[in-house]
């Protein structure tokens, strides 16, 4: 319990002092030791995690590069769509409390600023450029929720199946999108 | 007669060459203050074997001695030959090499591995993983000496449980294309280590699934996968690790954890 409390302020001291040794600090296994259940772990396992903390000890002493990974690593669509997931995730986890909260203490309600955007009379297209920016995240999130609701039961994993529900629900969170702007 | 020696003499005319381009990740330790660079090969593809794996060995031998890779089996069992080539994981001996000329292929190390020498990635980290889930069988009846005096019987149901798990040949080509295991791989397992892990909590000869479940309770060594899938989309296998880990999801879910503390501590 102590040598896990020691590991973690000693990470926590490196972050504040040395801000070149942010980034390799990043890399440095935070308490290896706190993850597997010390009382319970095996000789087998005691043997793996020496052997980790020596390979991040060793890495880092000789100054090894590390190789590339984002720059040259070719866009899946699984990967893309992921991105998307948690992109859309953050962008409304973020303004929809902020929007919210704005309006919460701003004076007026939301329909006098709904009359004041009418009144900027701006482009259609920018307005409509707008909503498509607004609804888009609200309705692949939700689609692509749903799918990642069927690979919490397992189903639809193999790759075949992965391609195709995420080519469809792209396909259908851009409808969707389109019929929220332009129907409703 | 003479006609016959036009032909012969038609028939050995030499092919045009096709030069295709490669351009390989290098760099040496033994240089000192040396940056990774990347450094361009070309081929004749007509005197060259399909894979990239040929082309490799052929300008070490012909052209750069020093480039240095891993590779043994040559015929995708053994995984040494992994690398990122055209921006995918794979084996170099199983990726054929792209016929487009115009193009150059581009050859990197696993991603976000620290590099020993040109391509070839320190696995230490991800050997010692796949240590730490005891990739045995391990079983309660104790006592050792009994070990081998039977079969350990196992239907054919069971035995189908494992098609699709046990084939993967570690080479790593998986975990290195996975993002939450570039970000985090001193604590996430990764996708080959996980599939592992999967195999033998589900072979029905193990008595230790219990507690292989419990040794993944906490919030990376499995729940760092967010189900990117971009594991089964790389392996050169046609493997599917993404499927195996949402499994285990499913089995922590539903077992006893308290059960299995209980006997973890015992």
């Amino acid at each position: 319990m102590a040598a896990m409390i020691r590991a973690s302020f000693g990470k926590g001291s490196a972050l504040l002092t040395n801000n070149a040794a942010l980034l390799s600090s990043r890399l440095q296994p935070v308490v290896v030791t706190q993850l597997s259940h010390t009382s319970t772990r095996s000789q087998t396992g005691d043997i793996a995690y020496k052997e980790m903390e020596e390979f991040w000890e060793k890495n880092r002493r000789l100054n090894r590069p590390l190789s590339p990974h984002l720059r040259i690593y070719n866009p899946e669509l699984t990967s893309m769509l992921s991105l998307c997931h948690r992109a859309t995730g953050i962008a409304m986890a973020v303004t929809v409390p902020f929007v919210a909260a704005t309006l919460l203490g701003l004076p007026g309600d939301f329909s006098s600023y709904i009359e004041y955007i009418k009144d900027l009379h701006l482009n259609p297209a920018i307005l409509t450029a707008a909503k498509y920016v607004l609804a888009f995240p609200i309705c692949y999130h939700y689609i692509n929720g749903i799918r990642h609701l069927a690979w919490d039961w397992a189903i639809g994993f193999d790759l075949k199946t992965t391609y195709q529900s995420g080519y469809f629900v792209m396909a259908l969170a851009l409808l969707v999108t389109a019929g929220f702007v332009h129907l409703l | 007669m003479q006609t016959r020696c036009a032909q012969t003499s038609a028939a050995t005319a030499p092919e045009p060459a096709r030069m295709k381009k490669f351009a390989v990740y290098r760099w040496d330790p033994e240089k000192p203050g040396d940056k990774p660079k990347m450094q361009t090969y070309e081929v004749d593809l007509n005197t060259c074997g399909p894979m990239v794996l040929d082309a490799l060995i052929k300008i070490k031998n012909e052209m750069d001695p020093t480039l240095t890779f891993r590779r043994s089996c040559r015929e995708g069992i053994c995984g040494s030959c992994s690398m990122n080539i055209g921006g995918s994981n794979t084996l170099a001996c199983l990726c054929k090499i792209d016929d487009n000329l115009g193009k150059a292929t581009k050859i990197y190390p696993l991603p976000h591995m620290y590099v020993i020498k040109d391509l070839v990635p320190d696995m230490s980290n991800f050997y010692a993983q796949y240590r730490s889930i005891e990739p045995y069988l391990k079983k309660k009846d104790g006592s050792d000496k009994n070990i081998g005096d039977k079969q350990y019987l196992q239907t054919t149901g069971d035995r189908a449980k494992l098609d699709g798990l046990y084939e993967c040949i570690l080479c790593a080509c998986c975990s290195t294309s996975c993002p939450s295991y570039w970000w985090n791989s001193d604590k996430y397992l990764g996708p080959a280590v996980l599939m592992q892990a999967y195999r033998w909590m589900v072979d029905s000869r193990d008595d230790y699934t219990s507690e292989r479940l419990f040794q993944m309770e906490d919030r990376f060594s499995v729940y760092r996968c967010h189900t990117i899938m971009n594991c089964t989309k790389t392996c050169p296998k046609g493997l599917n690790p993404g499927l195996a880990i949402g499994e285990i999801k499913k089995m922590l879910a539903k077992y006893n954890s308290k059960e299995a503390k209980q006997l973890a501590q015992a």
